[in-house]
């Protein structure tokens, strides 16, 4: 071939090849370009010839790209580089160049391929690394390599991450050094297992880290054979929390089942079905079966019969996932009956029942205590409500906790507006009054109260007591108004009491006094300090004070009523004083006797007044009395004879004056006069008795003298009857009187006995004068006469003119002279008589 | 008609046994000088030999003449019609004059000194009831002339 050939077959050649062929002037400017440049940058050729090489190239590779030129402008080998150009159009083409100067001439031939893909291709495989790498490093899994013996090829991932090796840290060093002694026995035999398994799994063990400190890890391994050696991928993993989270788990599991078979109530897991999937013991005991004998059976199968609907119910309501729990009285088979409590608390998971925590409790007792309690507390509220008082109770922010019917009365409140409300925005008015000041004192101090207030909301009086406690303040509280009330009135009583004339005697409820104003030691002359303590009566009363007076008035004072009575009293002079006491008992508001207050009101002067109008009344009866009998001595024996004289008279001036008859007549004429004279010198002599009986001289008298001159007197008389008188006188026995009435006294008493003595017997007289037990002479007159029916004489005895013997010339005027006398002297007579036995008389004379 | 006179006073006796006679009472009079003499006198012969007339004095020792009407009650029955009883007193007292006019055996009462009208009236058998009036008008006459 030929030379002009081989050009155009070389022309041709280079017309067609896809990569750039360019000739470049020594000054870097394009003199021949191929057909490809077009196709490569979209210049044409004429477009490309005189373009200086920097023009096409990016800017930011154009200095490495201009050394390269330069660099092989010197040389005689090709230099190779890459750069990127820009296209016409803008575009980035990555173009391949290899440059070579040619020897002859100086042009540089640069021939250039399009590697814009490829270095896409790169770049994409660059990128992606960058991102497994990214993604390894940052995920949990360590990755690394080990080789046959545990050895550390490659390590990466999270290694640095989790464990804070740097990967040359454990490159070369084997495995097993980092990990835990206690672990490592185990590790290795896992290892182990990869001669024979391409997979292993190495459960949790401890990795020293990087700091020191013991990690949990969890360790894949994978066989792989690479240029025939067997090596191992290493994927681990911190396990750490997890492990310790597990851990905690396991605890808690091993804890709820302690407390589930430690528990004392009986407790069960069961299905939702109701059958048993264990049991605690206290269960098991209280049920007397064995584990085995209940699980998986129903539980209601182990309960009495009567209480299965119930367990049957709960269930149900159970079932929409709430708690129940109920209450009921059991009766188990040869126990007591009890009350259980059950709970049912249902396991739900998403919605769906998968399980049922049952428990019973035996709560007898506590059921038993708490009714106890609620009786108690209701006992409780029954006694604040009946305790007397009123009581309310608040707390440390004064709110009204509890307030008793009572207390709801007085304070005006009612329990319903009042209770959770502060004590102080109700009586807003008592805020820092006494109240609230001793309130505050006693939760200050912890120490009770007690003060008495006036109310004035209520206008009452209240007697308050307050006991702090932990929760506040205990307020007991009364009505005293009327106690107060009383006071003031007892303290008026007692401003009265010191002015008046009339003596006020306080004393207690036993009667011992207490106070005494100034008129009672006016009074008696008996100071306070006295009698204080004592019994004024005691003080008070002498020999005269009458017994039933005194009973009478122990017997009222019992009665507590008020009461009044007439008393005689002595002053402390030995004084007789005469009270009219107003004797008053004084109750406290309980309504028990406390006091007796006696207002006495000295009325001696009126009973003496009394006294003397009596005497005064006995007198004028007296003297009645004797002017009845004066008519009575004048109707018939005055009359009498008088009517017989004026018969006498009429008879005599019929009669013969010479006969017999007339003569006895003219005889008895006389005697009647006689007679008529006889009654009006006894009637003189009674009066002259009567009249100076208040007159008279009083002298002392000895007894035994005066009843001798009386005997003296009437010896002949006693004589001529034998008639005998035994004198028995005390000696130097002596009364007090009128010496002729004693002597009459003695003179017609024994004048009598000689008159009306027996005819049976000689008449003896027995006179005995003693001393009496009123303490003056008694004198008994005894004789053995005749004597007189008692039965028939009665009152008329000692009856002026009243005769008690026929057979006797009596005029019936010697007892009543005897009776007078006695009378006149101060004293008394007494008779007894039986007939044909004797009379005794019985005279009491006043002493000296 | 069989009279008994009875009065403690010897005297009353005497003048009254003579006063009757003077005025020609012829009748047998029997004098007692105590009630219970006369007593024991007449209750034995009640039915044999009542008096017709008794003059009794009131103020006597023992018994007196209303004593002596009280023992005579039970026997009143056989008294009755036949014997008339007078109380011949000095008393002048209203008592004995009331208690003489309520009395079922007492005819009247006559103050002493018994004198001629009296005794007429008495012995003619004037009725009870004139009789009642009469020993009044006797006791006037004899004051009066007293």
């Amino acid at each position: 071939m030929s030379t002009s050939e081989e050009l155009r077959i070389l022309k041709t050649m280079v017309s067609f090849s896809p990569d750039l062929i360019c000739a470049l002037s020594p000054e870097g400017r394009f003199r021949h370009v191929s057909d490809a440049c077009q196709r490569a940058l979209g210049y044409n050729t004429t477009e490309m010839i005189g373009k200086h090489f920097s023009d096409i190239i990016h800017p930011d590779d154009s200095t490495t790209a201009l050394e390269k030129f330069l660099d092989a402008c010197g040389r005689a080998e090709p230099v190779g580089f890459e750069s990127r150009c820009l296209c016409k159009d803008g575009q980035e083409v990555h173009i391949a160049w290899s440059a070579l100067r040619a020897a002859a001439d100086e042009l540089l031939i640069c021939v250039g391929r399009d590697v814009t893909q490829q270095r896409h291709a790169t770049q994409q495989a660059r990128e992606q690394e960058i991102q497994h790498r990214t993604i390894i490093e940052h995920g949990f899994d360590m990755v690394g390599l080990v080789n046959e013996q545990g050895v550390f090829t490659y390590a990466g991932g999270a290694t640095q991450h989790t464990i804070g090796y740097r990967p040359e840290e454990m490159v070369g060093h084997s495995a097993f050094d980092f990990v835990h002694p206690d672990d490592l026995a185990m590790v290795e035999s896992y290892f182990a297992l990869l001669a024979t398994q391409a997979v292993i799994s190495i459960p949790d063990f401890r990795f020293r880290t990087a700091s020191g400190e013991w990690r949990w890890l969890e360790t894949t391994l994978n066989a792989y054979l690479q240029d025939a050696t067997k090596i191992f991928v290493v994927n681990s993993r911190d396990i750490t929390e997890r492990r310790l989270s597990c851990l905690v788990h396991t605890e808690r599991e091993q804890r709820l089942q302690v407390l589930f078979d430690s528990d004392s109530a009986l407790a069960a897991f069961q299905t939702a079905d109701g059958l048993v999937l264990d049991a605690n013991p206290a269960l098991l005991a209280f049920l007397k079966k064995e584990k085995q004998e209940i699980l998986n059976r129903p539980l209601v199968d182990f309960l009495p019969a009567e209480i299965r609907p119930l367990i049957s119910q709960m269930h149900l309501e159970m079932a929409h996932g709430a708690k129940v729990q109920f209450e009921t009285k059991v009766q188990f088979e040869g126990e007591k009956e009890k009350i259980m409590k059950a709970t049912k608390t249902p396991l739900m998971v998403d919605g769906e029942l998968i399980g049922v925590y049952c428990t019973m409790q035996d709560v007898t007792e506590i059921t038993t205590a708490q009714r106890l309690i609620k009786q108690q507390a209701a006992q409780l509220t029954m006694v604040m409500e009946s305790i007397n008082d009123a009581f309310f109770s608040i707390d440390h922010e004064w709110k009204l906790t509890y307030l008793n019917t009572e207390a709801e009365r007085l304070l005006g409140i009612s329990r319903e507006g009042a209770l959770g409300i502060s004590f102080w925005s109700l009586f807003s008015e008592e805020v820092d009054g006494i109240c609230h000041q001793h309130y505050q004192k006693a939760i200050a101090t912890g120490e009770t109260v007690q003060f008495e207030v006036y109310f004035e909301r209520e206008k009452l009086w209240l007697e308050v007591k307050a006991y702090p406690f932990a929760e506040g303040l205990s307020v007991f509280f009364a009505d005293i108004t009327k106690r107060v009330k009383a006071d003031k009135q007892l303290k008026l009583m007692a401003l009265v009491a010191r002015g008046t004339d009339n003596g006020v005697v306080i004393t207690d409820a036993q009667g011992r006094t207490e106070w005494v104003n100034d008129a009672f030691t006016k009074q008696t002359g008996y100071g306070l300090d006295e009698v204080r303590g004592r019994v004024p009566g005691s003080v008070l009363q002498g020999p005269e004070t009458d017994p039933v007076t005194l009973s009478y008035i122990q017997e009222r004072m019992q009665q507590h009523r008020p009461f009044s009575a007439t008393i005689l009293n002595y002053k402390k002079s030995g004084k007789k004083l005469w009270f009219a006491m107003d004797i008053t008992p004084i109750h406290n508001d309980a309504g028990q006797l406390t006091q007796f207050v006696t207002i006495q009101q000295d009325i001696t002067f009126r009973k003496e007044v009394e006294a003397s109008q009596a005497a005064m009344t006995q007198d004028l009866y007296r003297q009645n009395r004797d002017l009845q009998q004066f008519t009575y001595v004048i109707s018939h024996n005055l009359r009498a004879p008088l009517a017989n004289a004026l018969g006498l008279a009429t008879v005599l001036t019929k009669m013969d004056k010479n006969g017999e008859v007339f003569a006895t007549a003219l005889t008895h004429l006389r005697q009647s006069m006689v007679q008529a004279d006889d009654v009006l010198k006894d009637l003189n002599l009674v009066l002259s008795i009567r009249d100076k009986k208040d007159m008279q001289a009083m002298e002392p008298l000895a007894l035994k003298d005066v009843c001798q001159q009386a005997i003296n007197n009437l010896e002949e008389a006693l004589h001529e009857c034998d008639g005998k008188v035994v004198l028995n006188v005390e000696d130097q026995l002596m009364t007090r009187g009128n010496r002729a009435y004693l002597y009459s006294i003695f003179y017609n008493l024994l004048s009598n006995s000689i008159k009306y003595r027996s005819e049976e017997r000689t008449l003896q007289v027995d006179i005995v004068c003693c001393t009496g037990a009123h303490g003056g002479p008694t004198i008994t007159f005894t004789d053995n006469g005749s004597g007189f029916d008692m039965f028939k004489a009665g009152s008329d005895v000692f009856q002026l003119y009243k005769r008690f013997h026929t057979n006797q010339r009596g005029r019936g005027i010697g007892l009543f002279l005897v009776k007078t006398h006695v009378e006149a002297m101060g004293g008394k007579i007494e008779v007894t008589s039986e007939v044909n036995f004797g009379t005794r008389f019985t005279i009491h004379l006043d002493k000296r | 008609m069989l009279t008994y006179l009875i009065d403690d006073d010897p005297v009353s006796l005497f003048l009254t046994e003579h006063m009757l006679r003077l005025e020609g009472f012829m009748a047998p009079i029997l004098a007692f000088a105590g009630a219970e003499e006369a007593l024991a006198h007449l209750l034995p012969r009640l039915a044999t030999n009542p008096p017709g007339l008794i003059f009794l004095d009131l103020n006597m020792p023992v018994m007196d003449g209303w004593g002596f009407l009280d023992a005579l009650a039970p026997h009143a029955s056989a008294l009755q019609d036949g014997c008339r009883i007078y109380l011949l007193t000095s008393s002048l007292a209203l008592v004995d004059t009331e208690k003489a006019r309520d009395h079922a055996l007492v005819h009247g009462i006559i103050h002493k000194p018994l004198d001629e009208e009296t005794i007429r009236a008495v012995v003619l058998k004037k009725t009870r009831t004139q009789l009642a009036a009469a020993p009044a008008v006797g006791a006037r006459s004899s004051r009066g002339e007293a």
